[in-house]
């Protein structure tokens, strides 16, 4: 039964009840997840600490090569932002994939990490993204990256009745760099993905750097298509590499059959064509920039 | 354990209101049950049909997955805040005058979502009130209508602007 909700001020504040109540409190952000778990009494807590009006979890900042975004910054904000939309237009997709406008003008990113769903969206395009979170609890301030913040389906590394993610943050891709989203889904909103995929390529004198492509729901958490990416190194952006990069992908995918959202085998029929399509839309990004030499 | 009201303190179509409210109540709930606005529907109660859209501070959001004490000093707006009886808003009399209601029980959220997107941006493609209005399921009308409502309450609200 929860007693009391806290509108906290400070992050000290917040991870202050998070201690002092050893357990039977718990943090809120956009709560769109929280309210139907309490709800249904799947999640039950005493206290509910309320992190979204504290100033330094607030907004979006492009800092010195970073792209830093406020545990609190809704889905609205990244969507509609438009250094977001100019620089990293991938995760302005993502984030307004999510939900319906009424869920994105409250969710958050980091509440969709502590949920550790793994078909997020916005969550698959960090880990294509290599980004980072910072936790905050009675420990020192952690750094981990999003990729390593799952254990499995709806359990995450983040405690939130002990810690508290504050911010996210990825490097700002260069010229030479190029993101994607693609997402496969029934209906275009308020629809769980049947597939998603996030891609990031990098390339130099027109070859493949490196690439990173994370895929979900393919497993208990998003997964990186290592095998594709490893193969993609060196090659030549072209249509057939990316095909038989999508080939590739199928190697690291471990789908389960759901009654709505997919079969098995319709999943894994259908990966290879996201991936490739993920991989030419990020070269496609890099040509508009001018990046292809 | 003794579950303890606390105040909560907003701005509820224009009128400054204040409430004894439990720590687990939604938004939803504040307005039905202790504050008797009806406008407002009660659906899914899981943010997926939108029946229960407000909009506060700016922004159409589902009552029923708002904490209520979210709404501490906030700006919230309702069916009710919108046009009266005698002198509709734009978006109620181009509602009805092109049949976009039936059964009516998504028209408010459906209305708030659409309100929320023109004081926003007074001019949406089709595209934009489509995602306005994603999140706002509707049973009777296939849609078609509600999007050529709100066009034309656009419009209208456009005119009344520049008269």
């Amino acid at each position: 039964m929860i007693r009391e909700y806290v509108l906290s001020k400070t992050i000290e504040e917040a991870v202050g009840i998070l201690t002092k109540n050893n357990g039977n409190a718990m943090v809120v952000s956009g709560g769109t997840d929280l309210a139907v778990d309490l709800r249904s009494e799947s999640v039950k807590t005493e206290v509910l600490v309320d992190v979204t009006r504290i100033e330094g979890l607030k907004g979006i900042t492009f800092d010195d090569g970073d792209v830093i975004i406020g545990a609190s910054a809704t889905m609205s904000e990244i969507s509609t932002d438009e250094r977001i939309k100019t620089s990293v237009s991938s995760l302005a997709k993502a984030a307004g994939s999510v939900g319906s406008v009424q869920i994105r003008n409250v969710a958050t990113m980091a509440g969709n990490i502590v949920k550790a769903q793994p078909v997020a969206d916005s969550s698959v395009m960090l880990v294509a993204l290599g980004a980072e979170i910072t936790i905050r609890g009675t420990h020192e301030l952690k750094d981990i990256l999003v990729q390593d913040a799952y254990i499995t389906v709806g359990k995450s590394v983040v405690d939130p009745r002990k810690e508290i993610i504050t911010k996210i943050k990825f490097k700002k891709p260069q010229k030479n760099q190029g993101t994607s989203f693609v997402r496969l889904s029934q209906r275009k909103a308020l629809a769980t993905p049947v597939i998603n995929v996030g891609a990031m390529v990098s390339v130099k004198d027109n070859t493949i750097e490196w690439a990173r492509i994370a895929m979900a729901p393919v497993d208990v958490k998003p997964v990186r298509a290592t095998e594709a990416e490893n193969f993609l190194i060196g090659k030549i952006p072209t249509e057939n590499v990316f095909k038989e990069a999508g080939s590739l992908a199928v190697n690291n995918a471990k789908p389960v059959t759901h009654l709505v959202w997919g079969s098995k085998e319709y999943k894994l029929a259908v990966l290879p064509s996201l991936v490739a399509r993920s991989l030419q839309e990020a070269i496609d990004e890099i040509e508009t920039k001018g990046g292809m030499s | 354990m003794m579950k303890q009201k606390l105040k909560l303190r907003f701005t509820l179509n224009g009128e400054y209101v204040e409430v004894y409210v439990s720590p687990d109540q939604m938004l939803l709930s504040v307005i039905k049950d202790d504050l008797h606005m009806h406008g407002t529907k009660r659906g899914c109660e899981a943010g997926e049909c939108g029946s229960c859209t407000v909009i506060m501070d700016g922004k159409a959001v589902t009552s029923c997955l708002i904490p209520a004490f979210k709404a501490q000093g906030a700006i919230v707006e309702t069916i009710e805040g919108v046009g009266t009886p005698d002198n509709l808003h734009p978006l109620q009399k181009s509602f009805i005058e092109n049949g976009a209601v039936q059964c009516g029980y998504c028209t408010p959220g459906m209305i708030m979502s659409a309100k929320a997107l023109l004081d926003q941006n007074p001019n949406p493609i089709p595209e934009e009130i489509r995602t306005a209005i994603a999140g706002n399921i509707c049973r009777c009308t296939g849609y078609v209508k509600i999007e050529k409502a709100i066009i034309e309450a656009a419009q209208e609200l456009r005119e009344e602007e520049a008269r």
